[in-house]
């Protein structure tokens, strides 16, 4: 199918201890972002966007990666058509 | 929406609002959702992978699936998925699926030392059938095998037992649920009296401690280890300990982390059991109402072939310890007896492992007395840089979590205690400490192992592909389960074989020793996966036999068969798992296999019509079987029986075992399965539906018999997500043996353990069984004592190193699937070896230079990792398995618990040098 990326919605999960650490390190990346955020379990809702699956499974490791991430889950999963992507190009 | 926002900003706004809502955390509206769906077709469905059993949704259009999504409707994984359950949708289409029968061939004939060449279904299944009758005319039903899986489908795992057990009357049918789960069958079996965890899932959200022991849930459960780190999250009691024998994920999220020695996990239950005892934690109205005090022998083996016969020159002094051994220091100790004395044991009643017996409750305390807390940390402290001090006041935090009556607990295990010379007695060890404690079949309580496989539970368990089961439980071996067995199927009696067949690892030795000389492999891969691989790699090759392997890929068993089946794949075919909650699940076929691919209970369905009674059910030899009124070393010719049930000598085994009245009664098309194809429907050009008519002649074994099962047209219905057995009256059952929630359960009980295997058992002393007759411990749970054993092989001075085998998360098993998938193989490309940065630098090793990884059996070559996942302690290494191109089980050694016969894939010795 024809794409124009990707977005996908993830769930990552973090000592509440550290969600401040974690968000500061998620702005650097410009990948992702942070769109919520639950103080009580620990628990930040992250979009990130890529072209590729390949892509995609990179940025989750990376995730991963961030010091004091516990989990980084995929929940929602969807490819831009070609018009979203080519309107998104347009917006900017 | 605000109006300056772009599409794309809208877009992911609203994937934002719905993955909060999928997980519960507040986020203001985004609006209506975009189309997400994509214009695909979506149905319900179950993850490929791993024994956690994932609902997963399936997008499909033009006949291909082109997504998966993580199901939100489903309480496994509440709409999450990992790595590997995303690549569902790309497993399928690797470049070199196999399309077509291919059959080894020289000149136009078969010829085991031939090419691979396409040939017709016709020509597979007639070279296969001339095979078989060749190998069954000279060795009778025990020449012939099927290496089966927790991979099967219940309607695919019902039909080969079939075929076998109530056809062939052979019982040399096993899965590769052997290597994964079998000490837990034997465990839940030996203290229960039935298979399968009392709790499920649900236990995480209600526990306050989560124990992992020998699982590494974050690689290898990761989303049943995501809603493990959110309960450690949202309550503010719980807590996370991880024992195991090298850093892992797991530990990431831990509050404590238990490093410890290979195979002392049998000591540190012992201290716990001890501290709980001494402490007076035990719940005593708990243990004295519903449970018993047991043991059993000691000097069991460990599994191995014992003879030398076969034995390469350098493994025999491995292989001789399964006749006498000397035991250890610790062993001694741990025995009770005198460490300074020299204690030569013959290994006596390794035929007879599982024999156990009643004690008192005085003399399980004096037998946990050695296990002192100076004593087991010294014996189990796993990482030599590890200060003492800090180790012990672990085992006491451990201990005190355990016999806290405040604290609920749930200990979680997987290969580490399963693959494990030891492997049923450490399962028995973790129920022991919960019985003890009363911390068992209650909500947030329990010990409970985690499954491997997708359908190790719902298929190789329940429906029993195991060389000694039938389904629901029962076993060849009890003439009153033949018997009702033989009524079900209706079979003459004495049909079925009474002779347990040989398990996965036996068939290899039986390749290797001539006593089995053609084998059928289904939806596995048993010659990455077993252990010693040399010894069978070179039978399969070199001896007198053939071998057909039925696989979507051609993985590393299709290169040494002579024979390879093209099978649909997952999403192209009907089937329902039951994973490791007791939970089973269905799906629909929602895609087509390509070219000549055919589902595996096609395979099984149209091979039996090559077959008639009078060719299997006639006076077959079984060396060994003794049967009243038939002549000892035969099976009884039971035509003239068959004959009397109204059969022809000239019918098929297709005719007599699948396509009955009562499977013809449910015709396809089918209402369920409205909208959808059927590939074995297709290509029989049959119009009745034979999963579902397997499933439902299945389904009889286990109604009544606390085994039951819902229709199986309730598991597809759209607001149904799996149901976990036994399902009375519609209703899951999510706590079995409590009253509560079992309906099961005498009225007005408690509690009643009422599994009703081996609950006659003698009385004796911790030295053996005392003479007279056997006591019922019907409703009882047995506690164990269980002592520290030393393993098979342990380092020395010329195999310095600890191997440990295992996977890693973007795999799944030998990676016949997920390799195929380019980002997770390109995220995992190869298997490492990984080292302790000490250990490396003393071979002249660094990261990324190639190593040899040798043992007694054989070596292999593998890149050095020193840091990444795993961080290993000093003195051992670990390498996964998925690799085909780092064929680890070369190099590992195939001890077996004697009682479950699961291979030990954790330990053995090796050095490690540079390439």
């Amino acid at each position: 199918m024809n794409t124009a990326g990707s977005v996908s919605g993830l769930c990552v999960m973090v000592r509440p201890e550290h969600l401040e650490d974690v968000e500061l390190s998620l702005a650097v990346l410009d990948w992702v972002e942070v769109y919520a955020r639950d103080e009580t379990t620990g628990r930040l809702i992250v979009v990130q966007e890529h072209q590729t699956i390949k892509e995609h499974q990179d940025g989750l490791r990376r995730l991963q990666a961030v010091p004091h991430v516990l989990t980084a889950d995929l929940v929602v999963h969807h490819s831009l058509p070609v018009d979203e992507g080519t309107e998104n190009r347009r917006a900017e | 929406m605000k109006n300056d926002l772009s599409r794309r900003d809208f877009v992911k706004t609203s994937v934002a609002a719905a993955t909060a809502a999928a997980v519960g955390v507040p986020m203001a509206a985004a609006g209506p959702l975009p189309d997400l769906e994509m214009g695909l077709a979506w149905e319900k469905s179950v993850c490929r992978f791993c024994g956690v059993g994932c609902g997963v949704v399936v997008g499909t259009r033009d006949d291909q699936v082109i997504a998966v999504k993580g199901d939100p409707e489903n309480s496994v994984n509440r709409g999450l998925l990992c790595a590997k359950g995303y690549a569902n949708a790309y497993i399928m289409y690797g470049a070199d699926r196999l399309h077509q029968p291919l059959l080894r061939m020289k000149d136009g004939r078969f010829d085991k030392a031939g090419e691979f060449t396409p040939v017709s279904w016709d020509r597979a299944f007639d070279e296969m059938e001339h095979q078989f009758k060749r190998v069954h005319g000279e060795l009778g039903p025990t020449g012939v095998g099927i290496m089966g899986s927790g991979q099967y489908t219940i309607p695919e795992g019902y039909a080969a037992v079939k075929l076998m057990k109530a056809g062939w009357r052979s019982n040399n049918i096993d899965p590769n649920a052997r290597h994964c789960m079998a000490s837990a069958v034997a465990g839940f079996m030996q203290v229960f009296g039935i298979d399968e965890p009392s709790g499920c899932y649900d236990d995480i959200e209600l526990t306050d401690t989560v124990v992992t022991w020998g699982a590494n849930m974050a690689e290898m459960h990761p989303m049943l280890w995501s809603r493990v780190v959110e309960r450690r999250l949202a309550h503010k009691k719980a807590k996370i300990i991880n024992l195991t024998t090298f850093r892992n994920r797991t530990s990431d999220a831990a509050d404590t982390e238990i490093i410890f020695k290979p195979q002392t996990d049998l000591a540190i239950w012992n201290y716990i059991a001890r501290e709980i005892v001494n402490r007076g934690a035990v719940d005593t109205d708990f243990v004295d109402n519903h449970c018993v005090f047991a043991t059993g022998p000691t000097d069991i083996g460990y599994g191995m072939r014992g003879a030398a016969d076969f034995a390469f020159a350098a493994e025999k002094d491995t292989q001789a310890r399964e006749r006498v051994i000397v035991l250890t220091r610790d062993e001694a100790i741990a025995q009770g007896l005198d460490p300074d004395e020299e204690h030569k044991v013959e290994q006596k009643a390794s035929g007879g492992a599982g024999a156990h017996w009643l004690i008192t409750f005085d003399e399980f305390k004096s037998a946990l007395e050695p296990y002192t807390l100076d004593f087991v940390a010294e014996l189990s402290k796993g990482d030599p840089d590890e200060d003492i001090a800090d180790f012990k006041a672990k085992l006491v935090q451990l201990a005190d979590y355990y016999a806290d009556p405040d604290r609920k607990m749930v200990s979680f295990w997987t290969m580490g205690f399963n693959q494990h010379t030891r492997g049923t007695w450490v399962n028995e060890q973790a129920y022991m400490t919960h019985l003890l404690t009363g911390k068992q079949a209650k909500p947030g309580n329990g010990a409970f192992s985690l499954t491997g496989q997708p359908s190790a539970c719902g298929t190789a368990r329940e429906v029993g592909t195991f060389a000694h089961r039938l389904p629901a439980d029962m076993v060849v071996a009890s003439p009153a389960h033949r018997k009702l067995s033989e009524e079900l199927w209706e079979l003459p009696n004495q049909t079925l074989n009474p002779k347990v067949g040989s398990h996965i690892t036996k068939m290899m030795r039986d390749l290797e020793d001539g006593s089995m000389k053609w084998l059928w492999v289904q939806v596995t891969n048993p010659f990455q996966s077993t252990a010693n691989a040399n010894h069978w790699l070179t039978a399969a090759r070199e001896n007198d036999n053939f071998i057909v392997v039925s696989d979507i890929y051609p993985t590393y068993s299709c290169k040494v068969a002579d024979l390879i089946l093209p099978c649909a794949a997952h999403y192209e075919k009907w089937g329902l798992y039951g994973n490791s909650e007791r939970r089973t699940q269905g799906w629909r076929q929602v895609v087509s296999p390509p070219g000549e691919a055919r589902s595996d209970v096609w395979q099984i369905l149209e091979f039996s019509k090559r077959f008639t009674l009078a060719e299997v059910w006639g006076r077959q030899p079984v060396a060994g079987v003794a049967i009243d009124g038939a002549e000892a070393g035969f099976l009884p010719d039971v035509l003239a029986d068959a004959e009397e049930l109204g059969y022809r000598t000239d019918q098929s085994l297709y005719e007599v075992l699948f396509e009955t009245e009562a499977a013809k009664a449910y015709a396809w098309p089918d209402p369920v399965g409205a909208d959808h194809g059927n590939c074995t429907v297709e290509a029989a050009r049959i119009n009745w539906f034979p999963e579902k008519a397997l499933f439902e002649d299945y389904r009889r074994f286990g109604v009544d018999h606390a085994h039951d099962l819902a229709p199986f047209d309730i598991y597809y219905r759209d607001d149904v997500r799996g149901l976990r057995w036994p399902v009375i009256d519609g209703k899951e059952t999510r706590w079995r043996f409590n009253g509560e929630y079992d309906p099961y359960v005498t009225k007005g009980a408690d509690f009643e353990f009422y599994g009703p295997a081996l609950k006659a058992i003698p009385q004796g002393t911790r030295s053996g069984p005392a003479g007279g007759g056997k006591v019922s411990v019907a409703g009882k749970a047995k506690i164990f004592f269980r002592p520290y054993a030393a393993p098979a092989e342990s380092p020395d001075a010329d195999w310095d190193l600890w191997l440990c085998t295992g996977r890693v998360l973007e795999h799944w098993h030998s990676g016949s699937m997920t390799r195929r998938v380019p980002e997770l193989d390109s995220a995992a490309p190869r298997a490492q070896v990984f080292m302790n940065p000490a250990d490396a630098a003393a071979r002249g090793l660094a990261r990324n230079d190639v190593a040899v990884i040798e043992s007694r059996r054989g070596e292999v070559r593998a890149v050095v990792e020193t840091a990444g996942r795993n961080t290993m302690p000093k003195g051992m290494v670990y390498v996964p398995w998925f690799d085909e191109g780092v064929p680890i089980n070369k190099v590992t050694l195939d001890a077996t618990c004697p009682i479950s016969k699961e291979i030990d894939f954790k330990k053995c010795a090796v050095r490690v040098r540079k390439a």
